[in-house]
């Protein structure tokens, strides 16, 4: 079903004609978020909660043009969790965004060679 | 390094035609390159404000994409320095954000000069949308100002042409002898080299009968004139 995709790859179809758009776009996107997660985790082991919510905001707003939800909700929690409040969360959800960065990752390696992806 | 997301990418475009995108994310850039871009229409990416107002500096854009969230000086400060150049104070600027409708932020916006804020994730044909409207307004303030200029340059032909009539319907001194004629810089001239000068009219030498009596009194003169009476 595509709600379990960790792409919903209709978003992105719905404004572009060609495959090879999204390709790119895709490609962009991991290389981004490999970037901004490595960020993160050094934000968390300096607990820079700032420099923590503001990655998670830009992760958040790449995550949603290019159509991965659960990244965007991750992110979003991250962005807004009160660290001072509940510390003991904050490496949690840094972990779920690591784990769906991997499901995002095999849906991007598996569209870019042209399995079969839900749309 | 994908040329969507160079900061270097502006040379050789075409002003009236060009969108101004700054954002942090080269995901984002991107994916706003490939939602904007047309064969008429050259986009520029940059990742941060102070890129931004470099680009600006030298270049003439038709709209800024600016987000809020950027590194150095953020959107908001980005902005009130385009508002506070004299060229760029009336440059459209469209706020973008990834934050949920924040009303303090969206207020903020408005006046640091926003004409337009757009959310994260942004819908692909409202951008379209509201881009092509800026683009459009644009290219014909472009238009109107190359016809008022046509018009200023029309206006100064004009002016300099009345300013010569009224030189030729002054007071022009004439010698009483060889009726010569002192021009405005105290030079003596021909009466001719001076109507030439100072208006379209050209003479062609020729003798009228009073004087070809004078020259050749032999000569037989036919002449369809009519005959000069003096005014009584």
């Amino acid at each position: 079903m595509a709600d379990s995709e960790p792409i919903d790859i209709n978003w992105l179809r719905k404004t572009f004609d060609e495959d090879s758009i999204l390709a790119e776009l895709y490609t962009m996107y991991v290389g981004d978020i490999t970037k901004r997660l490595s960020e993160l985790r050094e934000a968390l082991a300096a607990k820079d909660a700032e420099r923590c919510s503001r990655v998670a905001h830009t992760m958040k707003g790449s995550s949603g043009n290019v159509g991965a939800g659960r990244m965007r909700e991750l992110a979003t929690q991250l962005e807004k969790h009160d660290w001072a409040a509940d510390p003991a969360a904050v490496p949690a959800l840094a972990q779920s965004l690591d784990a769906e960065f991997g499901r995002v990752r095999t849906f991007v390696e598996q569209f870019l060679a042209g399995s079969p992806v839900a749309g | 390094m994908n040329r969507t997301v160079s900061s270097a990418e502006w040379i050789g475009a075409t002003p009236r035609q060009s969108v101004l995108i700054v954002d942090d994310s080269p995901t984002d850039l991107l994916y706003l390159t490939r939602v904007l871009e047309r064969p008429d229409r050259h986009i520029i990416s940059v990742r941060s404000g102070e890129e931004a107002l470099q680009v600006l500096k030298g270049f003439e854009c038709a709209l800024v994409l600016l987000d809020i969230h950027l590194e150095g000086l953020n959107g908001f400060q980005t902005a009130e320095k385009i508002r506070a150049e004299e060229r760029t104070r009336h440059l459209p600027v469209i706020f973008i954000t990834a934050t949920s409708r924040d009303q303090e932020n969206v207020f903020r916006g408005y006046d640091a000069g926003a004409v337009d804020y757009l959310f994260k994730p942004l819908e692909a044909n409202l951008l379209r949308s509201k881009v092509n409207v800026f683009c459009e307004l644009s290219a014909q303030r472009l238009v109107i100002q190359e016809q008022l200029k046509e018009i200023q340059a029309k206006n100064e032909v004009l002016h300099r042409q009345l300013e010569e009539i009224k030189t030729l319907r002054g007071l022009v001194p004439i010698c009483a002898r060889c009726k010569n004629v002192r021009d405005d810089s105290g030079f003596w001239q021909t009466i001719e080299a001076y109507v030439c000068d100072h208006s379209e009219a050209e003479f062609s030498h020729s003798l009228c009968p009073e004087c070809t009596g004078v020259l050749y009194p032999g000569l037989q003169i036919h002449s369809h004139a009519p005959a000069r009476t003096p005014q009584s």
